[in-house]
């Protein structure tokens, strides 16, 4: 049952509009989405989820997420997306979001993720080897779901033999739409990282989790709540987004053969090519509470008010980008919020980046050609984070080369 | 050109370097450690590039005679 729309809200802003289920979400996402932002004020109400303000507009979005004082992160602001605990530092606000991200950003940083490169460079091939003689593959579970996951779980030095539990429960958390599944979906994900947060504390490794339950804000070290907090979510981002993302991207390839044949003829393309990519193929979204009542272009919110913020799309936005539904791999910036803006910026996007790069870098060199196997456009899934629901490609296997592994390592 | 960084707003997103890498230097955690650097003439374009794309806003450059 949907509850009653707040009476500050003017009818004309109310838009019927669910981001777990609605219809628009299930084919092409990114199109629809952006025809119906295009056709609804900059801010308007959804209906679906229990009700929430949505920022449809890129550069309204941009100021917004620059404001944390005004548009805040903290629950206390935002009480319909609380958790227990908080997820962090994602649900907390300047100064002590400053802090906590300052623990893990060093595994995170250009030079962080650069040590990385060569075991990204390795895995990609081992996996992108098994599938290439077979001439076909089911990109998302094959490819996708192990790809950035493995690499994670070995940042984290998780066990591997979890990883298709751990993928279960944050896809329920991600997709589900019912709030209570969501929320239980978090809460056993967190069950199990309690046992592994016990372990690390006793004996602490160099792996990411060690790295952040130890680390110190305002003097003093982490509590539970704060320590469990921040393993949630770089578990909920590096599970998931990745692999929704490539899979998106790989996708596009496969439809779009002259597109593809650039990067292979040129892999030097590669870089800016993924940029472009993921502006027009934005996975994430986030939310933020209103922190007192105020006017803001033009909408008049009360405290504690939710914006949800749809990055998904904010590349499309023909105020921020000319022509955006042009593919161009020449553009000389691709401007997008894939990442967010503002102080919560994506801090795995450096990885995100080398990761992506690489993969396709490694696929480039194997399979010089490939489709996706299917009729029409592709299923996908809506909710906090966007995802096909299965990508079928093909390649003439007779084609598929493979190099030498000494090459591969280069 | 003179780079500014307020660096207790600097929150590592490591932009700058990426959009500008002659310009602006990260230290070990990535940060930007540019702060009251000098920007040739060649590079200044990369530069106001590099600082237009800093999420917080924490990158000012001054014109001054010497190097304008």
């Amino acid at each position: 049952m949907k509850p009653p729309i707040p009476a500050h809200v003017p009818p004309e802003r109310v838009v019927d509009f669910d981001r777990f289920t609605s219809p628009v979400l299930q084919r092409c996402p990114h199109q629809g989405v952006t025809e119906l932002f295009s056709n609804s004020p900059d801010i308007f109400y959804a209906t679906g989820d229990r009700g929430h303000w949505v920022v449809g507009s890129a550069t309204v979005a941009r100021d917004m997420l620059r404001q944390p004082d005004k548009f805040s992160s903290d629950p206390v602001n935002n009480p319909a997306n609380a958790r227990k605990p908080p997820t962090l530092p994602n649900q907390c606000d300047p100064p002590l979001h400053t802090e906590l991200r300052r623990i893990i950003n060093p595994f995170f940083s250009p030079a962080g993720v650069q040590k990385m490169e060569h075991a990204v460079r390795k895995l990609a091939s081992e996996l992108i080897d098994e599938v290439a003689p077979r001439g076909r593959c089911e990109f998302l579970h094959e490819i996708a779901q192990r790809f950035p996951v493995q690499l994670f779980m070995r940042m984290a030095n998780a066990p591997m033999a979890d990883r298709e539990m751990l993928v279960a429960k944050v896809d329920r958390f991600t997709r589900a739409p019912d709030i209570q599944q969501r929320l239980a979906a978090l809460t056993e994900l967190g069950n199990y990282l309690q046992g592994m947060i016990a372990e690390r504390e006793h004996s602490p490794g160099d792996d990411l989790v060690s790295l952040a339950i130890h680390g110190k804000v305002q003097g003093r070290g982490l509590t539970d709540d704060e320590k469990l907090g921040m393993v949630n979510l770089l578990f909920l981002g590096g599970l998931d987004t990745v692999a929704a993302m490539l899979s998106f991207i790989m996708a596009y390839l496969g439809q779009h053969p002259r597109q593809y044949q650039r990067l292979v003829d040129d892999p030097a393309l590669i870089a800016n090519a993924i940029e472009e990519l993921m502006r027009v193929h934005g996975v994430a979204g986030m939310e933020r509470g209103v922190t007192a009542d105020m006017e803001y272009a033009g909408v008049q919110f009360k405290a504690q008010d939710r914006l949800v913020f749809m990055p998904h799309v904010y590349g499309l936005d023909a105020q921020m980008v000319d022509d955006p539904f042009r593919v161009d791999f020449d553009r000389p910036v691709s401007s997008h919020l894939v990442f967010g803006s503002g102080p919560h910026r994506c801090v795995g996007s450096h990885l995100a980046r080398l990761e992506m790069k690489v993969f396709i870098e490694e696929w480039v060199r194997r399979i010089p050609a490939f489709s996706v196997d299917a009729e029409g456009d592709l299923p996908t899934r809506g909710g906090l984070v966007w995802s096909p629901v299965a990508v079928p490609l093909a390649w003439p296997s007779a084609l598929a080369v493979a190099p030498a592994h000494q090459q591969a390592a280069a | 050109m003179k780079i500014i960084v307020d660096r207790q707003v600097c929150a590592g997103h490591a932009l700058c370097a990426a959009k500008a890498p002659d310009v602006y230097r990260l230290d070990e955690e990535g940060y930007c450690c540019s702060d009251g650097d000098t920007v040739p003439v060649h590079l200044q374009q990369q530069a106001r590039l590099g600082a237009r794309h800093c999420p917080e806003a924490a990158i000012v450059l001054i014109d001054d005679e010497d190097t304008a």
